[in-house]
């Protein structure tokens, strides 16, 4: 027995000093490729992704028997270190390595997302905020004359030629934000006419069905077959000066509106949703909105998730807090949904599902009553955390 | 003295369930075991079934023989009650000659005499796991506990082994290369992990068959073991901020529990749509040809099926939606049954009608209750499946049905009246 046991740690010693000379030689045997690919595999997992971008490239180009799969692994945790330019390489080469088409998509959508990785993130900033006094005094008038500039879905007509160019442009910047970013990818091959209005008067005496307080809206007509489809808007505040909040807010707000109708058309839109996107298309700080949902989530105003989403225009009682909530619940699910999964809620709200159930069956998850329960907690505590962050930032001067 | 007393109760139980029998056998040839007694000329024999009688000169014998309670009774008396091996013994006999009662009983005798009798617990489906006896359904709970935990040269060295030889169900044969196959696969042994689930799906029944073919089939098609997640797992993480852990999108082992239920997902994502896409079709049908919106409605069904296989539950919605368009087709139906029967009833009161066109127009009124009462009945047994979603569906077919149930009594009483 002694002896046998000699024997065994005479072997492990050789068998140790081995595996170090040929270490120190260079000679270490390469992993099996399986064992490569799924050892880079738990690597990426557990976010070691140096570790499992070697591991990957190693599988990836064993010269006995490559695995060009691993490219996937090398491309994710190159992306995930914000390698973006490597990353786009790797994930070229699995791309041409897999014959599959969803395997192929995927590798494009990565390709497309690393592209966009290293371009800086863009802050969508207020279109007043590139405007100066100047600019804004020049915007402020109005001539006897309309005038009227076109773009590529829109037609302007103003008593300002220089707001009629301004609009012109804007107007097609929000539309691309509202289709593309607020809406999902939505198209809209249509042709708008925008009215401003000279003043608050005229915008009333003008703009059909506008109630006294506002300051735009919009009309979607269909008349022997023809639809018109248009936005009043109005150009100065009681002051006289140029109203910043038109272009910033009131622009965008109602053509997500316009794009809401005619993209639910004859079906009903729900009011927070609608509201909601509305306020998201709008330019400009939130934290009013943001701040005002938390309170009233935290307090007697509350209006519950179950209310917010059946609630119609003539059941609310409390219009800022229902507005300040839609608003919160309509981001907190843009926030948290891929741009895929928000596309699809919308189609299944539109085609008559219940919020709750769009919202399982875009996720593709079992429908379950406890589910609205437990949204309606997440939204809660990300409306909460969210106005505290905000109030951080305003308490470091941010 | 307990166990003493426990152990007679235990033998009183077994002596009392012995019964006497004998053998007769009558001239044509006809053998009945049982318990014989004569009455004047006729021979009675008690039977397990009930008693027979034959006449004295049908009879050509009487064998007054030890029935198997009787042998065992003998044998019990004979036996040394106090060792588990020779009363072992005396079980299997007890079991190989039907007395299965019996039988247990002994078991139950002996493992009170020692509880670790290890050929009456395997005879008792028991199966030792780390020095512990447990039941069939325990064993496997563990197992699952050491597939969670990671232990799988145990599983696959001595727990299952065990399992398989205690396995005496095709169920729990099942069961147990279930764990078998998802012991290989999270060991990440992809390809036994393959051949083990394509095996498993040839024994396995109705969604579970489909289930154990999809992961085969992924397994066959990602042979590496890795699969790329588009989307991060568990779905619903992101937005209910769930604690658990979740996987990011991008390339991931299926040696992992949660990236093998998101290749699950992903394949009844595309049954989910392979459905909807049969669904809109049906939808387009099912005013101008209900036939064939019928049918694609059942073609739609079956994607769901194999969807709810993958993810259970997950088309569930979409089921509902397809109910709720049967019913809101059937209720059209019922509509017009009933404006029907309206136009049909106003022409009641109106004209001077014979006996007999009188009797004709009632029974066109029952007629036409029928349609809408089997019309409404089938709406029920639609909704049923879903009394949560569908409860106003419910309630409405429900109170109509009330309604004609009440109307055709009383046309039924006037048309009997006027017989």
């Amino acid at each position: 027995m002694a002896g046998n046991r000699r024997h065994i740690a005479l072997c492990a010693v050789l068998v140790g000093g081995l595996a170090l000379g040929a270490a120190a030689l260079g000679l270490s045997p390469a992993p099996m490729p399986l064992d490569g690919i799924q050892q880079a595999l738990a690597s990426l997992g557990k976010g070691q992704y140096a570790a499992a971008e070697h591991q990957a490239r190693a599988a990836a180009t064993n010269p006995q028997d490559p695995l060009p799969r691993a490219w996937a692994v090398v491309g994710a945790a190159r992306q995930r270190q914000g390698l973006y330019a490597s990353a786009a390489r790797a994930y070229r080469l699995f791309l041409g390595s897999t014959d599959s088409p969803d395997m192929r998509e995927y590798a494009l959508e990565q390709i497309r997302i690393c592209a966009l990785g290293l371009q800086a993130p863009a802050v969508p900033a207020a279109p007043s905020k590139r405007l100066d006094k100047e600019a804004r005094d020049r915007l402020a008038g109005v001539h006897d004359q309309t005038y009227t500039e076109s773009s590529e879905h829109f037609v302007i007509r103003a008593r300002n030629p220089q707001l009629a160019r301004l609009l012109a442009a804007e107007a097609e910047a929000a539309l691309d934000r509202i289709c593309r970013v607020i809406l999902a990818g939505q198209d809209y091959p249509h042709s708008v006419r925008i009215n401003v209005w000279p003043d608050h008067d005229t915008y009333l005496s003008h703009a059909a069905d506008a109630p006294e307080w506002s300051g735009g809206s919009f009309s979607f007509q269909v008349n022997a077959g023809i639809a018109t489809r248009q936005i009043d808007l109005t150009q100065r505040d009681e002051e006289g000066a140029f109203a910043v909040i038109m272009l910033d807010r009131v622009l965008p707000h109602e053509m997500c509106h316009l794009v809401l109708r005619e993209y639910f058309g004859d079906a009903a839109c729900p009011l927070f949703l609608n509201e909601g996107l509305a306020m998201m298309s709008e330019y400009g700080p939130e934290g009013r909105r943001i701040d005002l949902a938390s309170k009233a989530i935290a307090g007697r105003a509350r209006i519950s998730l179950q209310e917010l989403l059946a609630r119609r225009r003539y059941q609310i009682t409390r219009p800022a807090v229902f507005y300040a909530e839609a608003f919160s619940f309509v981001e907190f699910l843009h926030s948290r949904m891929t741009v895929r999964q928000f596309k699809a809620f919308l189609g299944h709200v539109k085609s008559g599902c219940t919020v709750c159930d769009a919202v399982q069956r875009s996720l593709y998850v079992p429908a379950e009553e406890s589910f609205l329960p437990a949204l309606a907690s997440a939204w809660e505590d990300h409306a909460v955390e969210q106005a505290q962050y905000l109030r951080a930032l305003a308490a470091t001067g941010n | 003295m307990a166990r003493r007393a426990v152990l007679s109760g235990c033998l009183v139980a077994l002596f009392a369930a012995v019964g006497l029998a004998d053998k007769l056998i009558l001239i044509d040839g006809r053998t009945f075991t049982g318990t014989v007694a004569v009455e004047g000329e006729t021979v009675l024999i008690t039977v397990p079934y009930g008693t027979l009688r034959f006449p004295k000169n049908q009879v050509e014998r009487i064998e007054l023989k030890d029935t198997p309670e009787q042998e065992f009774r003998k044998k019990l008396g004979e036996a040394p009650l106090d060792d588990p091996n020779a009363l072992y013994g005396l079980a299997r006999w007890a079991q190989d000659n039907s007395l299965s009662r019996q039988a247990s009983d002994l078991y139950a005798l002996i493992l009170k005499l020692n509880p670790d009798h290890a050929p009456t617990r395997r005879s008792l489906g028991y199966i030792l796991l780390q020095k512990k006896w447990l039941r069939f359904d325990q064993a496997v709970q563990q197992a699952r506990g050491k597939l969670e935990a990671g232990s799988y040269a145990a599983l696959l060295d001595d727990v299952l082994p065990a399992l398989q030889a205690a396995a005496g169900t095709k169920e729990q044969q099942v069961e147990v290369v279930e764990l078998r196959a998802y012991t290989f696969l999270r060991s990440r042994q992809f390809d036994v992990a393959r051949q083990t689930f394509s095996e498993l799906a040839t024994k396995a029944a109705g969604p579970a068959a489909a289930r154990f073919a999809a992961i085969a089939d992924i397994l066959e098609k990602n042979a590496d073991g890795m699969y790329v997640l588009r989307e991060a797992y568990p779905p619903s993480a992101a937005l209910l901020g769930s604690a658990s852990a979740s996987i990011k999108p991008g390339p991931a082992s299926l040696a992992n529990a949660l990236v093998l239920e998101a290749a699950l997902r992903d394949l009844a994502k595309k049954e989910i749509a392979a459905g909807r896409k049969l669904m809109a079709e049906a939808h387009k049908l099912d005013l101008t040809d209900p036939d064939a919106a019928t049918q694609k409605y059942a073609q739609a069904a079956q994607a769901l099926d194999r969807a709810d296989a993958m993810v259970p539950s997950i088309a569930r919605s979409y089921r509902t939606e397809i109910a709720r368009r049967k019913i809101a087709n059937l209720r059209k139906d019922a509509d017009t049954d009933a404006r029907k029967f309206d136009e049909a009833m106003g022409k009641l009161g109106l004209k001077d009608m014979s006996p007999q066109a009188y009797k004709t127009m009632i029974l066109r009124l029952i007629h036409h209750l029928d349609g809408t009462r089997d019309n409404l009945k089938k709406i029920l047994a639609i909704a049923e499946p879903f009394p949560r979603e569908l409860v106003l569906e419910i309630k409405w077919a429900e109170l109509d049905l009330t309604r004609v149930e009440s109307m055709r009594k009383i046309l039924e009483s006037e048309r009997d009246g006027r017989k």
